[in-house]
């Protein structure tokens, strides 16, 4: 083990580190083992109902056992941390943080059965909207333009994806009428901004007050009434041959409608956009300092 | 305060918000012969943006009425009489659910008769009532942008004070009201102070924003208030619903008319007048004040000064919080008495609408939240009668904030001439801030 | 020019709120409100239920109704005055929260009727007619043709917020369930609910179709394949789930979901009927009759018995044609007595 010569910052961080540590695993003792009964066992399943190419057993252990598991784990990488320190702290960082998520499943699934695999799949399709709103965020982000109306875009989104979607009775146009819906949102604050010099925070929040008026409003006078107007088609996932059979990332990746998949190439996409295309690099240059520019 | 006109607008985007900056500091300074007339101008423009959003609202509201499509197929005369009697209907009813009805309310003077004045003069006391909680939350965010903070957390904030005030409130007993109601006050300031100046504490440590830190804050509250007043959570009331227990008695805010259950005006508003007051006082009037500005005006500058910016930062937080938290304490013991699970909706949000519009100076969040009241309060009794949903106060204050942050469309919507100097929005810098 | 449209229009703002006066009707008809909770009388739950009551009874019994939406809690006692002010003979309030603003408003005003739905108050007030729901009659049926359509042998239910009216369907549901393995000798499993360790699932509240979705894939994905959700709208995202994932069935509440969510038809195995909507026509016929002389603190429970609760139609072939007949005794023993359908025992093991 090589001493690696260390400012006094670094120092703190990696005490601050080990003691975070040590109250994880004290947390799992306290919090999670006094509920867990002696006879208590977790089970953590892998398999989708759907069938994948083999079967995972189920893993069975005792709670208490599993949990006391736990916590030493995570106690003996807090004490190494105070006496030695890790090199790669931040790795650490992520499997203390993952076997207290673990930790508190264990305690969460006591004497019942937990579908891992389930649970990492529901996981991502409720990320999707987080994502694409998050790339959204990025795009504003990367050229100086604080968004915080991006609420009242995916709800106009959403409004027109129900409403033009269930008058087309199809899918892709009701696609095409959420992306036009958060497009108009979004051109009224670049008006409001650009044209009216309003203050980009003022116009977001403008814009997310009206949406939702104009959402609700418009849905308890028509969708409520006309409940054919609220019943979009909604797309039907396409599992990927081959790739959805594999086992635990077979079912939680690979087997989503398209609009999963679309979210995952988007986010390729304008990663090269912005950091590879010459649209990318003035993008990033107005939003790093707009002066030279103008 | 005066700043940049749009006639200076040519100058180029980042210039000018630099000027702002600059304009910013310099604002500060009295200009005593410039204010009179321009507080009289700048009235105008609020006045047109509310008349006009109200003037769409009626627009929205005959173009999604039936009614009147039916009328105007039977002729033009017809569908305009049943349009203008929709938007009598509905806007009467707005107007007499925000301020009464005048006519009403000089009969039910003249009749002496102590119901029909209740009765006539309960739209008003409904509108103080709503803008209430309105005040404080308003003047939380403000407080922020002052200090150059962005509060987006004041939900979370009235969730942890609601949470402490009300356990204040029920399991403190014998303590006299002088006493007890003042505590439960504090306990809610206290409560959502303390929610405030974590992310405050955690952006002059780290450097973490407090947008987002803010919003992690409010996501614990909302979770924290479920798990506490579960149904069968440690602060439910045991009856098998999700509420908490009834508040003493000695801790409610004095009602003005303590036998009418159906007013509920309370001395609450008084509390939130007064605090606006304090504010400014603070603001303008205190050493703290003038860094608290200083910061969020150019906190390089204030360092440079000898100003501890990290601690200002704290101190507004802080303060921003305690102020969020007065809403839900007003509203626990003034209004419901007890905090169920479900318990605001949405103030966090409308508040920062009404420091916008308030221009971040107390006595604007004042008039803001006075007219937000004043929508919310007709916009109920405009569902009642004539079936129009409440959510059209949403279309009306969105236009509302819209109109009164872009003045230009104002102007040339009505053919106003450009003033020498008008008012814009006080308002935070980007993200990246301090 | 424009200037003078605008003041002309601004003319005609003010002086509708000079002329306007209350703009109610001063009709003299029999006036009926109803005050939703914050669901919204759209939530294809029991505020439309209850909502559907009173346009029933303005078809037929020729009553004056109109409902109030309520956003914030503080809005209750709001709509309630409301009410109260615009002399209204009736006022049905939709929901416990609203518990303590019926109370309230009851006492002071003796002379107006009230009605609660889901709540029932002890001792009973005078003037209000408590509208409550024996659901684990209905939802004991539930769970016994649940357990006679799974292959996985395992069905499961989860709730909104665990609240009585909620589990009460989940301990009847569990209870119908185990009478069917009492019964058949078989050993059919009941996920997301135990009254005997008096715990279940719960989503935490009645919005989010997305925690229905979610809830409904977790549940599929332990093998379990009928689900009932407890939830009012959170239901539809967990009817999707169980329509995309195929060789499952779900159960709806409150209302029939064939004729509510039409699109999911070929998934709903049934739905456990809490008819609020006979409740509030009974309230409403009960109270506008000419001899009416008060509630008297009476209150209604809503039965098998007197139609409140019931099983909608059990999907075609989900389940073999002698189960349909077992599940008409089990009814009858229900009504009679000789089956106990849960809730009581749940209530007095607490």
């Amino acid at each position: 083990m090589t001493l690696i010569r260390t400012s006094a910052k670094a120092q703190r961080r990696a005490r601050t580190l080990g003691i975070v540590f040590l109250v994880f695993a004290v947390a799992i003792v306290l919090l999670f083992v006094p509920g867990a009964n002696a006879g208590q066992t977790t089970t953590f399943g892998f398999n989708e109902a759907r069938g994948q190419a083999f079967v995972i057993p189920d893993l069975v252990f005792p709670t208490q056992a599993g949990l006391y598991l736990m916590a030493t784990l995570v106690a003996f990488a807090g004490a190494y941390q105070l006496a030695h320190g890790f090199k790669r702290q931040n790795v650490v960082l992520g499997i203390v943080a993952g076997v207290s998520v673990l930790a508190f499943l264990t305690w969460a699934a006591r004497g019942q059965s937990m579908n891992l695999t389930g649970m990492l799949k529901s996981s991502l399709l409720r990320a999707i909207p987080i994502i694409l709103a998050a790339l959204s965020g990025i795009m504003c982000e990367r050229c100086g333009i604080v968004n915080i109306g991006i609420e009242g875009m995916m709800l106009m989104g959403a409004f027109m994806a129900a409403l033009i979607g269930s008058v087309a009775g199809s899918v892709w146009v009701g696609t095409l009428g959420a992306m036009l819906g958060g497009a108009l949102m979004s051109g009224l604050l670049a008006v409001l901004a650009i044209k009216y010099k309003v203050n980009q925070v003022v116009a977001g929040t403008a814009i997310n007050i009206l949406a939702t008026g104009v959402t609700s409003y418009f849905s308890s006078r028509y969708l409520q009434k006309y409940q054919a107007l609220n019943t979009p088609p909604t797309f039907a996932a396409i599992p990927l041959p081959g790739l959805s059979r594999i086992p635990i990332i077979g079912p939680a990746l690979f087997d989503h409608t398209l609009l999963v998949y679309l979210t995952f190439i988007l986010v390729i996409v304008i990663q090269l956009m912005l950091f590879y295309t010459r649209w990318g690099l003035r993008t990033r240059a107005v939003g790093e300092h707009p002066t030279p520019l103008v | 305060m005066d700043r940049k006109t749009a006639a200076e607008s040519n100058v180029k985007a980042p210039e000018r918000a630099l000027g702002d900056e600059a304009d910013r500091v310099r604002g500060r300074l009295p200009r005593g012969r410039r204010r009179t007339r321009g507080r009289l101008r700048s009235l105008v423009i609020p006045f047109l943006a509310i008349v006009t959003a109200l003037i769409i609202g009626a627009l929205v509201i005959v173009f999604t009425d039936e009614t009147v499509y039916a009328a105007f197929g039977d002729g033009v005369g017809r569908g305009v009489a049943r349009a203008s009697s929709v938007i009598t209907r509905a806007y009467g009813a707005f107007f007499s659910g925000a301020l009464g009805n005048p006519v009403r309310i000089i009969t039910a003077l003249f009749s002496g008769q102590g119901t029909q004045i209740r009765r006539a003069i309960y739209p008003l006391t409904e509108t103080i009532r709503i803008s209430t909680p309105y005040i404080f939350a308003g003047l939380a965010v403000a407080l922020g942008f002052q200090g150059g903070l962005f509060n987006i957390g004041a939900e979370g904030q009235y969730f942890v004070a609601g949470l402490v005030t009300v356990f204040v409130g029920y399991a403190v007993t014998g303590l006299p009201g002088i006493i007890h109601l003042p505590l439960a006050l504090l306990a809610g300031a206290v409560g959502g102070g303390i929610w405030g100046a974590i992310p405050g504490l955690l952006k002059a440590k780290t450097g973490a924003h407090e947008v987002i830190n803010t919003i992690m804050m409010n996501y614990i509250a909302f979770r924290l208030a479920e798990f506490m007043l579960d149904a069968n959570g440690p602060m439910a009331r045991g009856d098998g619903r999700p509420v908490s227990p009834e508040i003493q008695p000695s801790a409610y805010l004095p009602q003005f008319f303590p036998n009418q259950i159906e007013i509920r005006v309370n001395t609450g508003f008084l509390l939130a007048l007064a605090v606006a007051v304090l504010v400014w006082w603070l603001l303008y009037k205190t050493t703290l004040g003038y860094e608290i500005r200083t910061v969020g005006a150019n906190p390089r500058a204030a360092r440079y000064a000898g100003m501890s910016v990290a601690r200002t930062v704290v101190i507004t937080m802080a303060l921003s919080g305690a102020l969020a938290g007065l809403s839900a304490s007003t509203d626990i013991l003034g209004v419901l008495h007890f905090m169920p699970n479900a318990f605001s909706s949405g103030y966090g949000f409308d508040a920062i609408a009404l420091a916008l519009l308030g221009k971040s100076h107390p006595f604007g969040v004042v008039l803001a939240s006075l007219l937000f009241g004043a929508l919310r309060a007709g916009a109920q009794n405009m569902q009642g009668i004539a079936q129009v949903p409440v959510d059209l106060t949403s279309i009306v204050q969105g236009l509302i904030i819209v109109f009164i942050a872009a003045p230009e469309i104002i102007r040339k919507l009505y053919r106003l001439r450009q003033p020498v100097a008008s008012d814009e929005l006080v308002t935070v810098r980007g993200w990246g801030g301090a | 020019m424009r200037k003078r449209v605008s003041i002309g229009l601004v003319a005609i703002l003010l002086a509708s709120l000079v002329l306007n006066a209350c703009g109610g009707g001063a009709a003299s008809g029999y006036k009926v409100g109803m005050v939703t909770d914050m669901g919204g009388v759209d939530d294809k739950s029991f505020n439309a239920s209850g909502w559907k009551g009173i346009e029933d009874a303005i078809k037929e019994l020729g009553i004056e109704g109109s409902y109030l939406e309520s956003q914030q809690q503080t809005d209750y006692a709001t709509n309630i005055t409301q009410y109260v002010n615009q002399g209204t003979n009736l006022i049905i309030t939709v929901g416990y929260m609203l518990a303590d603003d019926t109370a309230n408003f009851a006492k002071a005003n003796p002379d107006i009727n009230f009605a609660i739905v889901d709540f029932a108050y002890d001792p009973p007030i005078d003037n209000v007619r408590a509208l409550t729901f024996a659901t684990d009659q209905a939802s004991f049926l539930a769970g016994y043709a649940a357990a006679a359509a799974t292959k996985t042998g395992k069905v499961a239910c989860f709730g909104g917020i665990n609240i009585p009216s909620v589990s009460i369907f989940m301990v009847g549901y569990e209870a119908g369930v185990k009478y069917y393995n009492a019964q058949h000798g078989t050993d059919v499993q009941v996920l997301g609910w135990s009254t005997a360790a008096n715990n279940g699932v719960f989503v935490g509240n009645f919005e989010s179709t997305d925690d229905g979705r979610r809830t409904g894939e977790e549940f599929l994905a332990e093998g379990a394949d009928v689900i009932m959700a407890v939830a009012g709208p959170v239901g539809q995202g967990t009817a999707e789930a169980v329509q995309v994932a195929g060789n499952a069935w779900f159960i709806g509440v409150d209302q029939d979901w064939t004729l509510t969510a039409p699109k999911y038809t070929d998934v709903i195995l049934t739905s456990v009927l809490k008819n609020i909507d006979v409740a509030v026509f009974d309230t409403i016929k009960l109270a506008s009759a000419k001899d009416f002389a008060g509630f008297g603190g009476e209150s209604y429970v809503g039965t098998l018995a007197n139609d409140g609760v019931g099983l909608a139609d059990v999907a075609d072939g989900a389940i073999p044609s002698e189960i349909v007949d077992e599940l008409e005794d089990v009814r009858k023993g229900i009504i009679d007595g000789t089956i106990d359908s849960g809730w009581e025992t749940y209530l007095s093991g607490l």
